[in-house]
This record gives C-alpha cells, sequence and structure tokens, in this order.
C-alpha cells in the first residue's frame, strides 16, 4: 500500500501544486497560532507573542519551497515553472511573438505541406496490412522488355506450381454504366477479381463482404465497391449493400464496400468497382491472346522467403509458360522469357503515368528549397531572440545574482525558443493542410489530374511528427546560441547597464549582421532558383510545335472493346457530321496528331540519289492522314498539294514529306515527283512538302516526316480527328465528342479536348514548379527583409549618441541615412558573396528541371542579386529615416 | 550558503531520528504538526526541542515514503487543520529503525564506557 500512498501523494502535490501551496500555508498558519497561544499563555503581548513564533519557526516561505521539492518530482515541477514564465514573458512582447512565431509558421508549413506530397508520393505504403509482403509477377520478354499481364491459363499453372498465394485481378471493359439508376462522370478503376484476390489482400470490408471463390466460380453477378462511390450514390456503405450497378447491360448487386483509405493496387490508385473475374460481359476483347484475357497476378511473400518463392516461379514459369510462342502483346513471338517477383508495396507504377518518376525529382528539388526557406526563418527568430537577450540582460543579470543557476537559465532561454518553435510548428501544420487544400480546390482536377489524389494532407501522424522534429530542429538552430552568448554575459556589467540600448558588445553586433548576411545568401538561393523555373517555363510556353495549335480540337478514336473492326467504312460519315457542327472548319483524321503522344511509327526509307554515310539510318516519323489533314491539323504546305480524295487505295502510291526531309536527303534537288518505295508495294510519289512538326516532345527538335495517305495503308482500328474551329475550342470539344459519338455508336473516343489546352495541362509540373518557387523566393525576400530591417532598427538605437555626436558636430541628415544605407548594403553584399555559389551549385542541382537557360545564366544572377539590393535598401529605409531625425540635443541629454 | 545547504544543516542535527520520533509519536494517535511537535517536546522533559522548520519538511518525508498520511480535519479550537497518521508501512519502519537506533546507542555505550 505505501507505495501506492507515495505516488498518490506525489501526484497530487505535482498536479495540484498551487492548492498544496494554499495548504502548506494553512498548514504552517495554524502552527503558528497555536504557538502565539503558548506563548500567549506564557505571559507575552499577543503582537509579541505572535512575533516570537514566527521567529522560532524561521522562514516559511523557505520552508513551505523545501516541502513542494520534497513533495513532487523537482526536474517536472521547475519546468512548468519555466513553461509558465515563459508564457508569461512572451505574451507581455506580442509582436515580437507574432513575429517570430509567424516566420516560423511560414517556414514549417511550407516544409510540412511539401513533405506531405512527397510523403503521398515516394513513401506512403498502400493501405494493406504488411504491404512489404506484396509483390508483383512481373515477365520479362525479350522483344516487349517488362510487362506484367499473363494469361488466364497461366495464371493457374503458376499458382498450381509454384505453391504460392496468387490472386489474378484484370481491368474491365466498361461502355455503359450506372450506379444506383444514375450515369456517373467518375468511377476509378473497375477491376476484375478472383476469389483469391480480397484474402490475399488481407483488408477489411467496411460493409458487407468481399468477392469469393464462389462468386467467381458461378459468375454470380455481384459488385464491391468503394467507399466513396457508395458515399456519392447511396449515402453510405451500408444502404449502398444490395443496390445496383449496371455495367454493360449486367446488373450487379453491391455486396461489398472497400474502405476509403483502400486506393487500389495501382500508383496512383483510384479504386471504385471490383466484380467476378468470370464475368465474360466485362472482360476486354483480346483477339490477339489466344488462351484468354491477360490478367495480371500478384502474390503474398514474406521478404525473407523471397528468393525461394522466386526460383519456385522460375521453376514453374519455365514448365508452363516459357515456350517461346505464346505472347500477351506485341507482333512477334518472344521466346526468353522469365518472370520477377517485384515487391508492390508501394503500388504497381502505372505505364503510361509515373509519378514517381515525373514528379519525383520537382519535389525533392522543392523540399530543398523549403529546407532552405525554413533556414530563413530559424535565422530571423536567431536574431529576434539575440536582440531580445540584449533587452533582458538586466533580468538574467538580476536572476543571476540572486542565485539562479546558469544552466536554469539556459533551461528558461530554450523553453521560450521551444514554445516559440511549437506554436510556429502548430500554427505550420494549419497552414500545410489549408494551404494544400486550397491548391487542391483553386487547381482545376483535368489539370492537377493524378496529383489531385496525392493531395489528401490531413493530419496524418507522419505529418505530425515531421512537423515536430522540424520544431525541435528549430529550437536547436535559432535557440542554442542565443541562449548561450545570453548566460555567457557578466551578471556585475549587465546589472551596471542602465540604459537600454547599450550592454551589447560589438561581437555581439557582428554575429547578428553575419546571420543576416547568411539570410541573404540563402534568399539568393531561392530567388535565382525561381528566376530559372520561370524562365523555364516561359520558355516552353512559347515553343511552338511548327503547327496552329489555337483553334484546334483533337479526338482519339479507336475500335477497341467496340462492335467494329475497323473503321475505314465509317469515318466519311463521321467527317460529314463533325464538319457539320457549327463553328467547325475544317476536319479530318490521322494516325497521329502534333504532340499527341500516339499513333505514328518510325520507318527507315531510302531516298533515291541520297546514299546514306556508313552506319546511317534514314529514320523518318510515319504517319497516316487523310485529305484536308494539314489544313485541319494547322500544318503549312511549303509546296505541292495535299492528299485528296483522289488518292484512292487502287491509285498511285503518293506521300508527303516534311522539309526536315527536304533538307537532309534532297541537298537542294525538288523532291517533287521523285519516287520514294517503301515495304512491298510500289513507290510512292512525293506530290508535297509541308513544315516541321514536332509530334513527341516540344522541347525536342522537330521529327523528320514522311505521310501518307490513311485509304492506301491499313491502319484503321485507331485514329485521331482533328477539327479546326472557329470559336473557343474548349468550348468545342463537347459537341464534337457527341457527334462522334452519334456517327459511330459505340465507338471509344477519348480525351477529346483542345491541343491548346493539352499542350498547357502538359506543363502542369512546370507551372508547379514555377509557382511554388516563386511563392518561397517571394517569402524568402519577405523573411531577408525582415531581418535587415530589424538588425538596422537595432542597429540605430544602439547608435543613436553616436550620431547625435555626428549631427552636433554638423553633420547632415544625408550623412546619418547614408551611415544606415551603408551598413545594410555591406550586409547585402557580403551575402551575396557567399550566395553566389549557393545560388551556381543550386542551380546545377536543378539544371534537369530547366529548358532553354543555362544553369548560371547571368542575367537571372544579376536580376537576382538587384532583387536583393534594393530590397535590403528598401527593408532599411525607416531605419535610415529614423537616423536621420536624431536630435543631438536629445541624444546626448541622454547619455 | 544556498538554499538548499541550509536545509542539509539543519536535518543533520537529529540524524536520521526525527522521522523515527514522529513515527513513534504518531503510534499513540492521530495528531497535527504541532501537536506531534509538543509532544516529543513535552516526553524528552524538554531536552529535543523540534527545529519546527523542520518538522514539516519531515512530515512530507514521511508522506512521500508511504509511512504516513494525512488528512484535513477540524481541531478542538474549530480551525482546519492537517492531522497525521502512522500507516501499517510506517509502523514496519519504525520497528525497523527503533532496533536499528537501539543497535547504534548500544555500540556507542559500549565505546564510551571507561574500560
Amino acid at each position: 500500500m505505501s507505495f501506492v500512498d507515495a505516488i498518490r501523494f506525489r501526484l497530487r502535490s505535482l498536479l495540484r501544486s498551487r492548492t498544496a501551496d494554499q495548504e502548506r500555508s494553512e498548514e504552517i498558519e495554524f502552527h503558528h497560532s497555536l504557538a502565539a497561544l503558548e506563548q500567549g499563555s506564557a505571559g507575552k503581548k499577543k503582537e509579541e507573542a505572535r512575533f516570537a513564533a514566527r521567529r522560532e519557526f524561521g522562514n516559511a516561505t523557505l520552508v513551505k519551497e523545501q516541502m513542494r521539492h520534497l513533495g513532487a518530482l523537482r526536474w517536472i515541477d521547475t519546468t512548468m515553472q519555466d513553461l509558465r514564465y515563459g508564457l508569461r514573458t512572451l505574451s507581455r512582447s506580442p509582436i515580437f511573438t507574432s513575429v517570430a512565431v509567424l516566420s516560423l509558421a511560414l517556414g514549417i508549413g511550407a516544409n510540412t505541406a511539401i513533405f506531405g506530397v512527397l510523403y503521398a508520393l515516394m513513401l506512403r505504403p498502400i493501405a494493406v496490412p504488411n504491404p512489404e509482403e506484396l509483390v508483383s509477377l512481373q515477365r520479362l520478354t525479350k522483344e516487349e522488355g517488362a510487362a506484367l499481364s499473363f494469361a488466364e491459363g497461366e495464371y493457374r499453372a503458376l499458382q498450381n506450381a509454384s505453391g504460392l498465394r496468387i490472386a489474378a485481378f484484370t481491368y474491365a471493359a466498361v461502355q455503359r454504366l450506372e450506379i444506383g439508376g444514375r450515369a456517373p462522370d467518375r468511377v476509378g478503376e473497375i477491376q476484375l477479381v478472383d476469389g483469391e484476390f480480397f484474402p490475399l489482400l488481407g483488408i477489411t470490408p467496411v460493409a458487407g463482404r468481399f468477392l469469393t471463390s464462389a462468386d467467381v466460380a458461378a459468375a454470380s453477378p455481384v459488385a464491391v465497391i468503394s467507399e466513396g462511390l457508395a458515399e456519392q450514390y447511396f449515402g453510405n456503405g451500408r444502404v449502398a449493400l444490395g443496390h445496383s450497378v449496371r455495367m454493360n447491360d449486367i446488373i450487379f448487386s453491391v455486396v461489398g464496400v472497400t474502405s476509403r483509405d483502400f486506393k487500389g493496387l495501382k500508383f496512383p490508385g483510384n479504386f471504385g468497382i471490383a466484380a467476378p473475374l468470370s464475368i465474360a460481359g466485362l472482360r476486354r476483347a483480346a483477339p490477339r491472346a489466344p488462351r484468354g484475357t491477360p490478367v495480371m497476378l500478384v502474390a503474398r511473400v514474406k521478404p525473407n522467403e523471397l528468393p525461394g518463392a522466386q526460383s519456385a516461379v522460375d521453376a514453374a514459369f519455365s514448365n508452363c509458360c516459357a515456350h517461346g510462342q505464346y505472347i500477351v502483346r506485341g507482333d512477334k513471338p518472344s521466346s526468353p522469357e522469365h518472370a520477377t517477383l517485384i515487391g508492390i508495396s508501394q503500388g504497381i507504377p502505372s505505364a503510361k503515368l509515373d509519378l514517381r518518376e515525373q514528379y519525383g525529382r520537382v519535389l525533392m528539388a522543392l523540399m530543398g528549397g523549403v529546407a532552405v526557406l525554413l533556414l530563413i526563418a530559424c535565422a530571423n527568430v536567431g536574431n529576434l531572440l539575440l536582440a531580445r537577450a540584449t533587452a533582458r540582460a538586466r533580468e538574467l543579470a538580476v536572476r543571476l545574482s540572486l542565485g539562479a543557476s546558469r544552466r536554469r537559465l539556459m533551461r528558461q532561454l530554450l523553453i521560450e525558443s521551444g514554445l516559440l518553435a511549437a506554436a510556429g510548428a502548430a500554427l505550420g501544420l494549419l497552414l500545410a493542410i489549408w494551404g494544400t487544400r486550397a491548391i487542391a480546390h483553386y487547381v482545376p482536377p483535368h489539370v492537377i489530374g493524378p496529383i489531385g489524389l496525392l493531395i489528401e494532407v490531413r493530419a496524418q501522424s507522419q505529418l505530425l511528427t515531421f512537423s515536430i522534429a522540424a520544431a525541435v530542429l528549430c529550437t536547436g538552430i535559432f535557440g542554442v546560441l542565443p541562449a548561450l552568448r545570453a548566460t555567457r554575459s557578466d551578471p556585475v556589467a549587465g546589472l551596471r547597464e542602465t540604459s537600454g540600448r547599450a550592454g551589447r558588445s560589438p561581437s555581439s553586433g557582428r554575429l547578428d549582421r553575419a546571420i543576416v548576411a547568411v539570410q541573404v545568401a540563402l534568399a539568393l538561393l531561392l530567388v535565382s532558383t525561381a528566376a530559372l523555373l520561370v524562365t523555364t517555363l516561359q520558355n516552353l510556353r512559347n515553343l511552338q510545335g511548327g503547327f496552329d495549335s489555337v483553334h484546334l480540337v483533337v479526338a482519339n478514336i479507336e475500335t477497341r472493346d467496340s462492335p467494329y473492326t475497323t473503321l475505314r467504312p465509317h469515318y466519311k460519315e463521321m467527317l460529314q457530321r463533325v464538319s457539320a457542327l457549327p463553328g467547325v472548319n475544317v476536319t479530318a483524321i490521322g494516325s497521329t496528331a502534333p504532340l499527341i503522344h500516339a499513333g505514328g511509327s518510325t520507318r527507315i526509307i531510302t531516298v533515291p540519289g541520297y546514299q546514306p554515310g556508313p552506319g546511317e539510318e534514314m529514320l523518318v516519323h510515319f504517319a497516316g492522314a487523310t485529305p484536308n489533314y494539314f489544313k485541319a491539323a494547322g500544318i503549312a504546305l511549303r509546296s505541292g498539294r495535299e492528299f485528296t480524295d483522289a488518292d484512292k487505295a487502287d491509285a498511285q502510291r503518293v506521300a508527303i514529306i516534311s522539309e526536315k526531309v527536304a533538307r537532309k536527303y534532297y541537298a537542294g534537288r525538288d523532291p517533287l515527283g521523285t519516287l520514294i518505295p517503301l515495304g512491298d508495294g510500289e513507290p510512292m510519289l512525293v506530290v508535297g512538302v509541308t513544315a516541321d512538326v514536332k509530334y513527341f516532345d516540344v522541347r525536342a527538335p522537330a521529327e523528320a516526316s514522311l505521310y501518307v495517305p490513311m485509304e492506301q495503308w491499313e491502319w484503321w482500328d485507331y485514329f485521331i480527328l482533328v477539327a479546326r474551329v472557329s470559336g473557343s475550342p474548349n468550348a468545342m470539344t463537347a459537341a464534337v465528342r457527341s457527334a462522334v459519338r452519334a456517327a459511330l455508336p459505340g465507338v471509344n473516343v477519348r480525351d477529346s479536348q483542345a491541343i491548346a489546352q493539352i499542350l498547357d495541362d502538359r506543363l502542369v509540373r512546370e507551372r508547379l514548379a514555377a509557382t511554388l518557387a516563386v511563392l518561397f523566393g517571394t517569402l524568402a525576400l519577405t523573411l531577408a527583409a525582415v531581418g535587415v530591417y530589424g538588425v538596422m532598427a537595432y542597429q540605430v538605437t544602439a547608435r543613436t549618441p553616436e550620431i547625435g555626436v555626428r549631427m552636433a558636430l554638423g553633420a547632415r541628415a544625408a550623412g546619418a541615412i547614408w551611415l544606415v544605407l551603408r551598413q545594410s548594403l555591406l550586409v547585402v553584399a557580403v551575402g551575396a558573396v557567399i550566395g553566389v555559389p549557393l545560388a551556381l551549385g543550386g542551380a546545377r542541382a536543378i539544371s534537369a528541371q530547366l529548358y532553354g537557360v543555362a544553369p548560371a545564366d547571368p542575367r537571372t544572377l544579376i536580376g537576382s542579386l538587384l532583387a536583393l539590393f534594393v530590397v535590403g535598401a528598401f527593408a532599411s529605409v525607416v531605419p535610415a529615416r529614423r537616423a536621420a531625425r536624431v536630435d543631438p540635443l536629445v541624444a546626448l541629454r541622454a547619455e | 550558503m544556498s538554499p538548499a545547504e541550509a536545509a542539509n544543516s539543519r536535518r543533520d542535527v537529529l540524524p536520521g531520528t526525527l522521522e523515527m520520533l514522529i513515527l513513534r509519536t504518531l503510534t499513540i494517535g492521530r495528531m497535527h504538526g504541532y501537536a506531534i511537535a509538543q509532544h516529543i517536546t513535552r516526553t524528552s522533559n524538554d531536552v529535543l526541542r523540534i527545529e519546527k522548520g523542520s518538522l514539516y519538511p519531515a512530515l512530507e518525508r514521511l508522506q512521500r515514503s508511504g509511512w504516513v498520511t494525512s488528512k484535513w480535519g477540524q481541531s478542538p479550537t474549530g480551525r482546519r487543520a492537517r492531522y497525521y497518521a502512522i500507516t501499517a508501512s510506517g509502523r514496519r519502519a519504525l520497528g525497523a529503525e527503533v532496533s536499528a537506533f537501539e543497535h547504534v546507542c548500544a555500540a556507542i555505550k559500549r565505546v564510551l564506557k571507561p574500560t
């Protein structure tokens, strides 16, 4: 019992130290009164008796203090005291506190926000138990490289032979979809899974159950939907159960709902609906896959058992699947195949859109930028603390001479810094959450696209940990030095000082200017980097693909999973319908369109009269087009003619070349009328020469292109519609899409968009980087300006007597202004000297993100330097004017 | 002299025995601090005058060890007073302390006795 009693006693005195104090006073007072009574009965007067009793008792406060130290854990008690004292001190100087907290909040907030996105992108595992055990089976073929798909027959064989837990899933082909009677706009991924899939993942449904092997064996029309869909269409997960989802005219009953955290196995994933793998009506038609729909395989293997599992897969794969004949995709037999297990704890990266690859480096660079920003903020707070320590020198000296230990004072100062950092971190966390929400809100979803999936910075424990770590780090950076300096001071000197403005040794003045110089250097780094990124964005925006992209709408049309095998008989009717739309001037189709990243291929040609050098391959970008293609796409015709309706399949084979081909292979000769042999048929007659156009990469030089009439080639299961419009192209995209749908019911029309919009969207990454860099650069400049202002204001205060003497001796106001301005420009100059190599280093680190501007671009650097000097001068205007207004009489009298 | 040092020297006047005396006194029954001091002074025929400034810290120490508990109650004069009582473990500790003290006392006496 005694142990429990003792603990209770300590706890009570710790938690209720105020009441405990009162009780002690009361007890001692009681003691006094009894003692006084006794003395009184011994014949003394009342007053005298009370004094005698007190005398006998000794120092009551001291006794209480001793009792208190015995009662509680002394360390915690004094820390609480320091905390309370720190809070009081900080609240007494609200301007200092708010400037410090705000600086830190900006720094920590920016860091937390970027870290949040970086975490979601690079580090966050997928939301299943033990994600490190999840592996995907990847087959490596000579021709195709890595591929994830297996035939269903192979899946069973692998499952049986390897003895591993393997599950299969694939993406469904859904043309018509209704959820709860409504046609949704965005559903996320629709997956077909086998019975092993959900048990293998080990996740639990928020409502209902997941799909089982029985469902798959019976091909039951049941489906699992995401919590997001359930809430959107049915209210919540529980209500959704039993409702129907209609896909391709099959009615599925919702039996389960996945939790919001589960985003599917892809990264970036957006899981929507899962249905049994055995439902034939949802499978992609795979005419070239004789063994059935390709599926993706995932398995669970403990990391230490991976080598064994790999050899089991090797053995099983060579028996069942690596026979060199079978191919899932591609044209040629792929012989030396093997399968590897690759970890997918962070999801299967999307083949089309590898966010980690695209954004990883940019975000790392931004992370570096915000770290620098945080350093600047810390330097600001450190400087403020230094100035404050001077102002508090008397207080500290008094405490030292009254017997406070240096350690206690040091702890007091560090606790105050810690309080500032904690407040900054808390506010910063809010700023980060609010800021990323604002970004997600402000940037339209089609622009931010997949990145939008990542911007869900909630108060996750990782973010919390990060901001706490940042706060601790900040305290270390800005708190320790001022605290050391403040407690090192000599109490006698501190007490002797009477005026508030003196009392700082010259060396501490140098220290604060050095800190500001470092701030300036870091700001230069951020500003010049931002300038480089902005120049890059402008350069990219100004890039032309060599065609008129302003009034152009494009749409991808393909027959995959549609009632059509070829679009050859149908395209003319479709073109008529689209041309009939008001506002559409001319339309055509081609196998590709400029800068669309689709269609087109590369061929090797020969040109009569041109002898290729040794090892030279005459590569051209090879594309099909219909009549009016060049007019519609806005590609200028340099000579000759466009394709016409006369260029039929049985007519003379013709071709159009781009200027680059003419330049490279004709060397001044007229290409028109020459014959270019290609493939098995008769040679093609060159009938036209067009401008050079960029097809793949706007940053690369234009391709040498060779165009042929689509009518003369087999090219008909997909194409791209190009439509030149007269109004706003963005307004036309929907009309174009529905006209195509009306002409070709059931065909896939994707990405009907204005090409200008597509090009703009493609710069999202650059725009994101430039916008954030400008934001951080501006913050850095502001913080540096605050730093310069603070130091200069302090200098003016400290040197008021000196300035007064100068004025009295005949110096003019301009002289005083120059005195201050010179100081501030000197600080900026020192910062610039440190900052230039920093900026150059930073620019080299991000050189991969730059376009059309050298990392060491002198204009950028000089501009940034100029900006810093201007800001430095502006920041010292107020202190300089104060210096100019110094009244020599007042200044001297104060001495 | 720092406050802490002062406190130590005062406690050193009767090293370790003040607690023992308090515990022994409390075996009579619940009493407040003043009564404890009075009792010790009186029963020792005024030889042992308790430094009152060390009485209350000693009581805190005893509570911290769990040998003594306290409770606020009404004094005969009608004022609120803190009454202390010895716990079972306090009694055990008292037994151990007393026998150790007697052991030491006997030893000291033997040394002091002229041979």
